[in-house]
């Protein structure tokens, strides 16, 4: 399923395929999925009192095409993507056709994403296409590899965890719209509905002490803002107790915690981040104990918080 | 009222942004005084409703954020050194050769070093301090520090509450302790009074981190026009005279489209008649406060926001004139009994 | 009309000048109007037969201008700028506050050397001469915190347009011809203040309305001038209204984007894509509200926009109307769903 999630095109803002992906492959999991106005598909499981959400992304940064020329294809990036990230990768867009990100310049240290181009056929591109880098998945014994993994290991997670859940409680996931790109549909789903906990998951870069092998990590504060204390005291003693392998760490990144917390009428978050290794090279890579402590940890959660 | 006493109190108890729950229940506390109901909600903010509630009349919120800057355990290092983050806008400048303490399982002492001038070259001295190069040294191993403390607690800034000249003090977090002792003046002198509006209370949580809490602490309750009380930025030999107030001058009060025009000078107005000290700053957009987030709510709030000039902000040794939460409080009173500021 | 709107004085938190204007003009062509504590003017219009689309239209009242920060002991004023504004703009310009003229500049050039004219400006060092001596004289016109704006007159060029506040009184202008026509869809027009200074008004006068559609209608960037490279154009004057795929605030919604190019198409209105993901408007904070609103931005392309002298091309000005109208049309159709 993996293999599959890093194929879809799913750019921040036209997320359809990635939601069709996860009904066909999903809908026996949940009692009703439904999409909303700004895009998130929220997955229901009617049962017990509950109030639980677990939430991540649907969508990947990528680029806009802004003009073309004979053929090279100019762009903006789309979810704060810099020139180290998309310098040399491949682009795919919705027809299908795909080009290489190419920098003609003499230092690529001070170049801007303005000073890049795509090489390929422009004759059926047009401005406002937008295009992600491929995913181009494989795997080892030991580790999952794939450009911009983050997504669609969060997806992976949360699907596996709750396809392995034994629970009768409520519970709702939401696959969240344009989470690289300002957090809208985070910001439009928890401004209108209400959740005692929320625990939202992506994949975390690897450094100020998130580590590889750590297991699970269990986000403390992010770069904008702090996991409820109380909440994040409980999945660590979960995680304690059901001997899960998890670390509490500190991330320099956005893991929406402040787009959760500040929505609507306020709510209560933690994050947890699946570590992913050389993030924002090619070929981010996560360890598949990594991965199955945080599917254990998010099951365990889901049963008993 | 003492009003030093109680900024004593505030100031020297935790409350750090994103960890307030602590300080919540001490300050819902204190607010049952004036508040019956007062309660902490599930974001760490403090509400509560003066006297009872009379449908009849309009309403009006005292606000004013509870939360504290601070740090927070990132990483815990071989010889009890501690790596860390900031939690809310901590000038970094003022981080070397400070003491904190770690708030885990105990309450740990550290310091937070300097590399010793002898050892600097050039480059070295004039290079800016990151927080990302700079440990907290706990003194301990790397296994006891493991028992006491974790990843992600927070850390508290050490400072003395400080009686300088005057009427003068100087202490962490008087941002915005101080704001928070103004409106417990304000409740004070309205305390058993007939008023012509409803008064609500709100210490929000979260404002260091990005006016967080003030988001979502009016729910589904919007007040006809909310009071803000925070700090501005008092005067010092090296800023800039417009941008800056004396400390002394009373209570400053703030024009730009994030506050109600009409309102703000029917404050303007009520100070000069009742021999207030004030002066005007002007925000021509975001004010940097809570009022930046109570306008937007729900159908619209009204904003009126009042400040106490304060020096240093962000820094252990923050320093504001007691006499001007007195004018912040007594300003405030007076707006409300003479039930003229909401159109 | 667009010339009455442009000259109105209606600076980001002062917007009352133009909404009154709005106001006397569509008064009579409502069901409902309502202005709520920010200043954001609320006009609903019901269908003429039920069932019927709910269609929201936006269009911010507020330019971007000055406020006075402080009064010199010399009569001067110093300011800040409301909302974004290039400081080079307001050298040798005429400005209005509280009804008096002043006038913003530096020290003639003949008194400067190479290297000061080579310094980047700051509007800090700038400041507005109103021809008083004196702190008190200058008291007697402005105060700290009121509102000052460009003074610059409305004037037809040629297919141009020049004026101050082409964005966005040429939404609100467009929005005034709509209501005046009557239509089989329940039409709400937002009229908001403060866009300028953060996107501030819309997100409270959307709530509440949870319309099938929205449309913000704005001016945009244009910077199609000789020796720019195609890629940095962002639009054209000329070829028609605007449509945003997504900019610094929001995406557009997929199937309405797809809408409005098909009825363009059908009803052969010039339009284009804009071609630059930078700048945001009031769409970005419309499309979280309320659990999420399906909404889009179609604008006319402003050259030198956020200055004295934003210039547009009527046509595009007529193109984006009918966009508008024709949208409006098919939405009475139900879209041929």
């Amino acid at each position: 399923m993996l293999k599959d999630l890093c194929n879809v095109f799913a750019p921040s803002g036209d997320e359809l395929e990635m939601r069709e992906y996860i009904m066909d492959s999903s809908k026996e999991l949940f009692d009703s999925i439904e999409t909303d106005n700004i895009g998130n598909l929220i997955c229901r499981k009617s049962g017990k009192e509950s109030s639980l959400c677990i939430e991540c992304g649907l969508d990947s940064c990528g680029v806009m095409v802004i003009s073309k020329e004979n053929d090279k294809v100019f762009f903006s990036g789309v979810g704060g993507v810099g020139v180290a990230y998309l310098a040399g990768k491949k682009v795919i867009f919705k027809n299908g056709e795909i080009g290489v990100v190419r920098f003609d310049g003499k230092n690529i240290d001070e170049a801007k994403v303005t000073d890049l181009y795509i090489e390929m056929d422009t004759k059926n591109i047009g401005i406002g296409d937008f295009g992600v880098i491929t995913g181009d998945f494989f795997e080892n014994s030991m580790k999952f590899f794939a450009n911009d993994i983050s997504t669609k290991i969060a997806i992976f997670a949360v699907l596996q965890a709750v396809s392995k859940v034994n629970t009768d409680r409520k519970l709702t996931v939401v696959f969240s719209a344009q989470r690289r790109f300002a957090v809208k549909g985070i910001k439009a789903f928890f401004g209108s509905n209400d959740f005692d906990k929320v625990v939202t998951v992506d994949g975390v870069v690897c450094e100020n002490g998130i580590k590889a092998d750590g297991g699970c990590a269990v986000i403390a504060v992010d770069n904008r803002g702090v996991s409820d204390k109380e909440l994040r005291d409980r999945v660590e003693i979960l995680a304690a107790k059901d001997e899960v392998k998890s670390h509490t760490a500190v991330a320099n990144e956005n893991l929406c915690l402040e787009a959760i917390a500040t929505s609507g009428k306020g709510t209560n978050a933690v994050a947890l981040g699946i570590p992913v290794s050389h993030k924002g090279k090619p070929f981010e890579c996560v360890l598949k104990s990594d991965f199955d402590a945080t599917v254990k940890l998010l099951s365990a959660i889901i049963e008993e918080i | 009222m003492d009003i030093t006493e109680i900024l004593k109190d505030l100031t020297q108890s935790t409350g750090i942004s994103g960890y307030e729950s602590g300080f919540s229940e001490k300050v819902c506390g204190k607010l049952k005084k004036y508040c019956a109901d007062a309660a902490v909600n599930k974001t760490g903010s403090v509400t509560g409703t003066m006297g009872s509630y009379n449908p009849e009349k309009k309403t009006v919120l005292l606000e004013a954020h509870l939360d504290r800057i601070g740090l927070v355990v990132s990483e815990i290092l071989d010889g009890g050194f501690v790596k860390f983050k900031a939690l809310g806008g901590v000038d970094e400048r003022t981080l070397p050769a400070s003491e904190v303490y770690i708030m885990g399982k105990e309450e740990t002492f550290g310091v937070i070093g300097a590399l010793p001038p002898h050892l600097m070259n050039g480059k070295d001295k004039t290079d800016e301090l990151k927080i990302s190069d700079m440990l907290i040294d706990t003194g301990l191993s790397i296994d006891e520090a493991n028992t006491k403390f974790s990843v992600g607690d927070p850390i508290l800034l050490k400072s003395d509450f400080t009686q300088l000249a005057g009427s003068l003090v100087s202490a962490a977090a008087l941002d915005n302790r101080a704001g928070m002792t103004a409106v417990f003046s304000c409740l004070d002198k309205l305390s058993g009074k007939e008023l012509p509006y409803n008064v609500k209370v709100a210490f929000t949580s979260g404002e260091e981190l990005g006016l967080h809490g003030a988001r979502t602490v009016l729910a589904d309750d919007v007040p006809d026009l909310a009071m803000v009380v925070d700090v501005t930025h008092g005067l010092t030999p090296d800023a800039l005279n417009f941008d800056t107030f004396p400390l002394g001058s009373g209570a400053i009060i703030c024009r730009g489209p994030n506050l109600d025009y009409e309102a703000t000078l029917k404050t303007i107005s009520i100070a000069k008649e009742k021999s207030i000290p004030y002066d005007i700053e002007v925000a021509p957009g975001n004010t940097g406060t809570n009022a930046w987030m109570l306008q937007v709510s729900g159908g619209g709030v009204p904003c009126v926001l009042i400040s106490i000039p304060l020096r240093y902000m962000h820094t252990v040794v923050e320093t504001i004139d007691t006499r001007d939460i007195e004018c912040v409080g007594r300003l405030m009173a007076e707006m409300i009994c003479g039930g003229d500021i909401i159109a | 009309m667009l010339k009455k709107l442009t000259n109105a004085f209606g600076v980001s938190g002062f917007e009352g000048p133009v909404r009154d204007l709005i106001i006397s003009e569509i008064k009579d062509y409502c069901t409902e109007m309502t202005v709520d504590s920010m200043g954001n003017l609320k006009v609903y219009k019901k269908a003429k037969k039920q069932p019927a689309k709910k269609i929201l239209l936006s269009a911010h009242m507020d330019e971007v201008g000055l406020i006075v920060t402080d009064i010199t002991d010399d009569g001067y004023l110093k300011f800040a700028s409301v909302g974004s504004i290039d400081p080079r703009v307001l050298i040798s310009q005429r400005v209005t506050v509280n009804g008096y003229k002043g006038i913003i500049s530096l020290k003639a050039v003949h008194l400067t050397d190479k290297e000061e004219r080579q310094k980047p400006l700051s509007e800090k060092n700038l400041y507005i001469d109103l021809g008083t001596k004196t702190r008190a004289e200058a008291e007697g016109i402005a105060l700290r915190g009121d509102y000052v704006a460009f003074d610059s007159e409305y004037v037809e060029f040629g297919d141009m347009v020049k004026a101050k506040a082409l964005d966005d009184r040429l939404g609100c202008c467009i929005m005034i011809d709509i209501l005046k026509q009557d239509w089989d869809v329940d039409l709400y027009c937002n009229f908001t203040v403060q866009e300028e200074c953060g996107l501030r008004g819309a997100a409270v006068a959307t709530r509440g309305i949870n319309p099938d559609f929205a449309i913000v209608i704005e001016g945009t960037t244009c910077n199609d001038m000789a020796g720019v490279p195609e890629k940095l154009r962002v639009t054209k004057s000329g070829a028609g209204v605007t449509i945003s795929v997504l900019d610094s605030a929001s995406k557009a919604d997929c199937a309405l984007v797809k809408l409005l190019l098909s009825v363009a198409e059908k009803h052969s209105v010039p339009h284009q894509f804009k071609a630059s993901t930078a700048g945001g408007n009031d769409a970005g904070v419309i499309c979280t509200t309320d659990g999420g609103i399906k909404v889009a931005s179609v604008s006319v392309p402003c050259r030198y926009i956020h200055s004295p002298v934003s210039v547009m091309n009527k046509n595009d000005y007529e193109s984006c109307k009918k966009l508008i109208q024709v949208f409006l049309t098919e939405a009475e159709k139900g879209f041929d769903e």
